[in-house]
């Protein structure tokens, strides 16, 4: 009977079997190094089957929310749909909450690790506990549970942070993130079935599939004008877009400041820290403008806005306010943060936050813009998507 | 009914229309004539909704363009805009790419499945209608575009130059009929253009003459006719009116020839 779970909840066998052959090949550098395995060995041979360890049980931890969890497996989630099943019955194709025999499993993968003192038994249980809320918590906004995704992910960021605190504080970290979890998903299962958006939904998809009509276009796909100037559908901003917004941005930087925290170096931390926030700030900016203003060309050309003495037009410039606040978040918070006292990382850390909310957040509204200011709307058809011959101009 | 007041629109520094109110009334169908550059295509891209005007407003049906958000959403399902070059989705075939034109408007999907294939018969399209859009001819290309506009079957149409683009002699007879039919029975507005006076002269209720971004006439053929103190056709009205120099040049070409 508990071999009939263990089969159920153990990753495909060939999986199995790979990450038993990378953390055998880990292990050669120090075979190599010290003759065997046992020898004490320096900390840099050490290196890869930890970090093969490491990753095989943040993998593990992921297998059991993503694989078990009927929000990502959509033909899963359609055929529960037809079935009484309610949140009182076992799931059917295994329990997406942890069990004993998870432990059992990660004590298996961890043993040698254990036995050689690589890594600490909290540390190596806290991993994979960390690894599954993670992936739990991207159900809980579209399955009821609402703002559960954030708080789990805020303490799952602190515990991650504390690694090189005591072991009681990234165990409570995670064990406060697992109790937080486990009440989000069981709120989410209790909302079962859920009201989940067309692109997700199978029904949907397949009972159209063999109509005509399941290949008309989207709006997007049709070309010029009806991309632009056709009827829009997409909804209005709602309050809980834009709380969305801040916390999804003060969540990455809370990431950061943990990621960071790995890092032993102070320099270190610095120039990651400083990587990351132009590469984010670059994407961002490259995201927003473009998902602005493709399309929606500026009502003057620059001649005219000089002779006119109409250098600025409210009406359309108004877009610019945002990325402008973006880039100043960027390059002069950092400093101003440090100077204030704050660490390196930190600075970095809401320097990101900053930028990502005033990409997200920033007014104006995209769809009340792209509806009401005074902007030339023009065809936005790539050179890629003409060479491919994806649209094609009449004439 | 199209109501632009005192409308200027530039985008450089010379002024494409000036100050220009017009009126299109409910049921109507307007034609748009002028010489090249004139502003033709800027005024029915003004009234598509694809430019705002640096000065004055556009309302459709009572609503202002761009003027709030659900004023502009509902003008969008109301009117629709047919730009002279359209880009159409080269992968999708005709038959989806009017289905999808459709669904966009929110025609019922029975509604559509009935008409799309008559729409595609009619501009002789039948054989073609499922294979990608990218292997059509330019005038099977302008064909599928006005099919796409007629499929929204909204109750105000902006064409600019639907005759234009490659369409053969029964493609012009059918789209004549179709606009003229949609006009006199279902009481669409619609406003076009052409720089062809023969094309729109049996099927224009009024014909709006622009010259350098200002109106020079609008009104029925027979008043210009009277306006001009001409019994002729559309082509001689136009003579009078916006291509004096062409006839004083033809004639000055020619005696020259002569000499």
């Amino acid at each position: 009977m508990s071999l009939r779970r263990f089969r159920m909840l153990l990753p495909p066998s060939s999986y199995l079997v790979l990450y038993v052959a990378l953390y055998l090949l880990a292990n050669l550098p120090v075979i190599l190094a010290g003759g065997n395995a046992w020898a004490p060995v320096p900390e840099r041979l050490l290196f890869p089957r930890r970090a093969i360890l490491i990753l095989g049980l943040i993998a593990y931890g992921g297998y059991r929310s993503l694989g078990f969890h009927p929000y990502f497996r959509a033909g899963y989630r359609a055929w529960l749909e037809t079935t009484p099943w309610t949140w009182r019955k076992p799931l059917p194709v295994g329990p997406v909450r942890p069990v004993w025999e998870d432990a059992v499993i990660v004590a298996a993968m961890c043993a040698p690790a254990w036995f050689f003192g690589d890594l600490p038994v909290l540390g190596t249980y806290c991993i994979a506990l960390g690894a599954y809320l993670f992936g739990l918590s991207l159900t809980f906004s579209q399955t009821g549970a609402w703002g559960f995704q954030y708080a789990v992910l805020f303490v799952v960021a602190a515990a991650l942070r504390g690694w090189d605190q005591p072991a009681w504080a990234y165990t409570g970290a995670i064990l406060l993130a697992a109790v937080l979890g486990l009440v989000g998903l069981g709120r989410s299962l209790k909302r079962w079935p859920w009201e989940m958006g067309a692109a997700l939904d199978p029904n949907r998809i397949e009972t159209a599939f063999n109509t005509p009509l399941a290949t008309a276009a989207g709006r997007a796909d049709l070309g010029w004008p009806f991309d632009r100037i056709g009827p829009r559908k997409d909804p209005p901003a709602k309050w809980s877009d834009h709380l969305d917004g801040f916390f999804q941005s003060a969540l990455v930087g809370c990431w950061l400041f943990a990621i960071l925290g790995l890092i032993p170096d102070p320099n270190g931390r610095a120039g990651m820290g400083t990587m990351v926030l132009i590469y984010v700030t670059i994407f961002a900016l490259a995201f927003r403008v473009t998902r602005y203003l493709a399309g929606y060309a500026p009502p003057l050309n620059l001649s005219a806005r000089l002779a006119t003495f109409r250098w600025i037009v409210p009406s359309y410039d108004q877009v610019f306010i945002a990325p402008l606040a973006a880039m100043f978040a960027s390059s002069v918070c950092p400093f101003l943060f440090c100077r204030a006292g704050l660490p390196v990382d930190g600075a970095m850390s809401i320097s990101l936050a900053l930028v990502l909310m005033a990409v997200g957040m920033g007014g104006p509204d995209r769809r009340t813009w792209q509806l009401t200011a005074k902007h030339r709307i023009v065809p936005a058809v790539s050179s890629t998507s003409k060479a491919k011959g994806g649209f094609v101009q009449v004439g | 009914m199209i109501v632009l007041t005192s409308v200027t629109q530039h985008y450089g520094v010379r002024p494409v229309l000036r100050k220009m109110s017009v009126t299109i009334h409910k049921g109507e169908l307007v034609v748009v004539l002028g010489p090249n550059g004139m502003g033709k295509s800027t005024l029915l891209s003004v009234m598509g909704g694809v430019l705002a005007p640096q000065e004055g407003i556009v309302t459709i049906d009572g609503l202002i363009r761009r003027h709030s958000v659900d004023e502009e959403l509902e003008i969008r399902r109301r009117a629709i805009y047919l730009p002279d070059r359209p880009w159409l989705p080269g992968n999708r075939t005709g038959r989806e790419f009017l289905l999808g034109v459709g669904r966009l408007y929110d025609i019922p999907d029975a509604r559509l499945l009935e008409h799309v294939p008559r729409l595609l018969e009619l501009f002789e399209l039948g054989e073609k209608a499922d294979s990608p859009i990218r292997g059509y001819s330019a005038g099977q290309q302008k064909k599928v575009a006005l099919c796409s506009a007629l499929v929204a079957e909204t109750p105000v149409m902006i064409l600019d130059e639907p005759f234009s683009g490659g369409l053969d002699p029964s493609g012009l007879l059918a789209l004549k009929r179709v606009l003229r039919h949609l006009v006199d029975r279902r009481g669409v507005t619609i406003i076009l253009s052409s720089p062809v006076p023969e094309l729109i002269e049996e099927i224009a209720d009024r014909i709006l003459i622009l010259k350098e971004g200002e109106i020079l006439a609008y009104d029925t053929l027979d008043g210009l006719q009277r306006m001009t103190g001409t019994r002729g056709n559309l082509g001689k009205v136009l003579e009078h009116l916006i291509f004096p120099d062409t006839t004083r040049n033809l004639a000055h070409y020619f005696e020259d020839y002569a000499e």
